[in-house]
C-alpha cells in the first residue's frame, strides 16, 4: 500500500462513522446516505493529494457531501430513482420508536427544504459556526440565521406541549 | 426548545447508523467509475457540439427526423409475446416475490429480487425492462421471463413512453438508449444528457416510433427543468413558455403533465398541464405533484411525499380538479401506485409501526368505491425500504 493510500485508509477509519451520520441526516435514508458517502469519499480520494496538502479535509468532504446530496436529491425526484450502487450489507438502522422530542426534531428536519436541512445539519450536528456554515453552503450569514431560526420555530410548533420545557403548558404546571 | 435540543436529538438520530461501510477498495472502485464518466462526458460534449452544428433538429412531439443523414438500417424484430393480448392490455403490471402479474392477470416468473429493483417497465411486445441495483444496470427479459440482455448505465433509471412502446435509459457514457417494442436491439442515440461534471441528466419523457430511423425524441434535463430535446442524431434546447419539468405525456401526446421549479423556501413547486403545440400552460395546481396519466388520458395521479413514502394519492381530471383523494388507513402510508386500468389504481400501502409492518396491494376504484385487497397483507421491511410490490411505470 502506498503512503497515499495508507493516509486515506487512516482517514476512513477515523472519520467514516461521523461522515455516515452527516450523510444520513442530510438524506434521511440509509441507502441514499451510503450512496452519498461512497461518492463523496471517491471524489475526496481523487483529490486527496491536493486536499491533504492544504489541510482541513473535513471541510472539503462536507462541501462535497452537501453538493452531491443536492444532485442526488434531484435524481431521486422520481419515485424509485434511488441511485444506489453496490450497497453492502451493513448493521441495520434501528429506527426505534420515539414519540417525544426526538420524533419532533426528525419530523422538522425531514420536512425542511433541502438547503435549510443542510443548514440545520451543519449548525447543530457538525456544530459549525454561522460563518463556517455560510461559507460552506455559499450563502449569506443572514440566510443561515434565518433558516436556523425558522427550523427552531417549526420545532417549537410541532413539539407536544408537555415535552417542551419552555411551553406555556409547563409554565402553567409550575404556577400550580 | 433550544439549539441544544437540536444538537442532542440529531446526535441521537445519527447514532442509528453505525460503522464504516466502505473500504479503500470500495472507494477506489467508485473513484474509477467517476473518472470514466468524466472522460466520457468530455467526449460526449464534444460529439454533441459537432452534431448540433450540422443537424437541424426535429419537432417536439416526435415524428421522423427528416434531416437525419443515413438512417440506420432496420433492426430485426423480436418474437412476439406468447400472449400479445395480455401484454397489450393497458395498465400496470406488478412484481412481487419473483412473479410478474400482468394487467390481464397472467403471470410470469422473473428471477430478480424485488429489493434490487428500482423501476420496472413492460413493453407492449411483452418484454420486461428492469432498472436494478444488483446488478447495477438495466436488464431486459423476454415475455416468458428469460434474461435477454444486460446494459451498463450511468444511472439505474428508465423512462417509459405513455403507450409503453418505448423504454429509455442512459448508457455509461450518458448517451440515450431507446428500446422499442417489436425491435430486437435498442437504438443508441448520438447524443446524451450529461450534466456538468460526471452526473447524468434526467430522462423526462420519450416519444415517437421507429427510433432506428430517427422517429423518436427524448426530453431530458437537470431534474428540476426539462431543457433538452434529443433525437437520433442531434440535441437541441427545448423552449417552453416558462421553466418546467415534464412528468408525463398524455397517451395522445397533446398534453404534458409538468412540474414547475420550487421556490427557494419551498419543498415542492406547483404542477400543471402544458400544451406543447401552443406553448401554453392550460391548467395549474399547487396542492399536489403530478405523476402519471391514466391509460385513456382522462385522469392523472398526483401525490407528495418524502423518502419514497406518500400520505395520499390524488386522482385529478383534465382541469386538475381532484376527483379522488385516496388515503390509506390509520398508521399506513402509500409506497407506490400505478393505473390498473382507466378506472382503477393499484396502490401499495405499508404500515409505519413495528419492525415488520404489513404490506398490501390494493385495487382502488377512482369513483370512490371501496378498495379491494389484491395481495397481502404480508410482513416486510419498514416503509423506507424498497417496496415489496413493484408497480410498473
Amino acid at each position: 500500500m502506498t503512503d497515499r493510500d495508507a493516509d486515506f485508509t487512516a482517514y476512513l477509519g477515523a472519520r467514516q462513522p461521523r461522515l455516515l451520520g452527516i450523510a444520513y441526516l442530510l438524506t434521511g435514508d440509509r441507502h441514499q446516505a451510503e450512496d452519498l458517502l461512497q461518492t463523496s469519499l471517491a471524489k475526496l480520494y481523487l483529490s486527496w493529494d491536493n486536499i491533504r496538502e492544504r489541510g482541513n479535509v473535513d471541510a472539503y468532504v462536507r462541501r462535497i457531501m452537501v453538493n452531491e446530496n443536492n444532485s442526488l436529491w434531484r435524481r431521486s425526484w422520481r419515485r424509485r430513482e434511488v441511485p444506489t450502487d453496490q450497497v453492502p450489507d451493513l448493521t441495520p438502522v434501528h429506527d426505534s420508536p420515539d414519540e417525544g422530542v426526538g420524533a419532533a426534531v426528525w419530523e422538522v428536519v425531514q420536512t425542511l427544504p433541502r438547503k435549510a436541512r443542510a443548514v440545520v445539519v451543519l449548525r447543530y450536528y457538525e456544530q459549525l459556526t454561522e460563518a463556517e456554515t455560510a461559507d460552506l453552503l455559499g450563502i449569506s450569514v443572514g440566510t443561515v440565521k434565518s433558516q436556523s431560526s425558522r427550523a427552531l420555530a417549526a420545532l417549537r410548533e410541532r413539539t407536544p406541549p408537555e415535552l417542551n420545557p419552555n411551553s406555556p403548558h409547563d409554565e402553567r404546571e409550575e404556577e400550580r | 426548545m433550544t439549539e441544544e435540543t437540536f444538537v442532542r436529538e440529531l446526535e441521537r438520530r445519527a447514532d442509528h447508523v453505525h460503522g464504516a461501510p466502505f473500504s479503500l477498495d470500495d472507494v477506489r472502485g467508485r473513484a474509477r467509475s467517476i473518472q470514466r464518466r468524466r472522460r466520457a462526458a468530455v467526449a460526449g460534449a464534444v460529439a454533441a457540439v459537432v452534431a448540433a452544428a450540422i443537424i437541424v433538429p426535429t419537432a417536439l412531439v416526435g415524428g421522423p427526423d427528416r434531416t437525419s443523414p443515413d438512417p440506420a438500417p432496420p433492426s430485426p424484430t423480436v418474437t412476439p409475446s406468447p400472449s400479445p393480448s395480455a401484454a397489450e392490455t393497458p395498465g400496470a403490471s406488478v412484481l412481487h416475490d419473483g412473479v410478474l402479474t400482468r394487467p390481464d392477470g397472467s403471470t410470469v416468473p422473473l428471477d430478480v429480487d424485488t429489493a434490487d429493483v428500482q423501476q420496472l417497465g413492460v413493453l407492449t411486445d411483452g418484454r420486461i425492462v428492469v432498472a436494478g441495483t444488483r446488478p447495477y444496470g438495466v436488464q431486459v427479459y423476454s415475455p416468458d421471463g428469460e434474461l435477454e440482455s444486460e446494459h451498463e448505465v450511468a444511472l439505474n433509471a428508465i423512462t417509459m413512453s405513455a403507450d409503453d412502446t418505448l423504454a429509455t435509459w442512459l448508457d455509461e457514457t450518458f448517451r440515450v438508449v431507446v428500446l422499442e417494442s417489436g425491435v430486437a436491439e435498442p437504438t443508441t442515440f448520438d447524443g446524451g444528457i450529461p450534466m456538468p461534471g460526471e452526473s447524468p441528466g434526467s430522462l423526462d419523457a420519450v416519444l415517437g416510433s421507429d427510433c432506428a430511423a430517427g422517429g423518436c425524441t427524448v426530453l431530458g434535463g437537470d431534474y428540476a427543468t426539462t431543457t433538452t430535446e434529443v433525437t437520433l442524431t442531434a440535441n437541441r434546447d427545448l423552449e417552453t413558455s416558462e421553466p418546467l419539468r415534464v412528468a408525463a405525456v398524455s397517451p395522445d401526446g397533446e398534453r404534458w403533465a409538468v412540474t414547475f421549479p420550487a421556490g427557494e423556501s419551498e419543498q415542492f413547486g406547483c404542477s400543471g398541464l402544458y400544451d406543447p403545440a401552443a406553448g401554453d400552460v392550460v391548467a395549474r395546481n399547487c396542492d399536489t405533484t403530478l405523476w402519471s396519466y391514466s391509460p385513456d388520458g382522462v385522469h392523472l395521479t398526483g401525490a407528495r411525499g418524502d423518502n419514497t413514502m406518500w400520505g395520499s394519492v390524488e386522482v385529478l381530471d383534465e382541469d386538475l380538479d381532484v376527483v379522488l383523494s385516496y388515503e390509506p388507513g390509520a398508521g399506513q402510508v402509500v409506497k407506490d401506485w400505478g393505473w390498473a386500468d382507466a378506472e382503477h389504481l393499484l396502490v401499495v400501502v405499508v404500515g409505519l409501526d413495528g419492525e415488520s409492518p404489513d404490506w398490501s396491494l390494493l385495487r382502488v376504484p377512482i369513483d370512490g368505491g371501496d378498495p379491494e385487497v389484491v395481495a397481502g397483507p404480508v410482513p416486510g421491511p419498514n416503509a423506507e425500504m424498497p417496496s415489496l410490490f413493484i408497480v410498473s411505470d
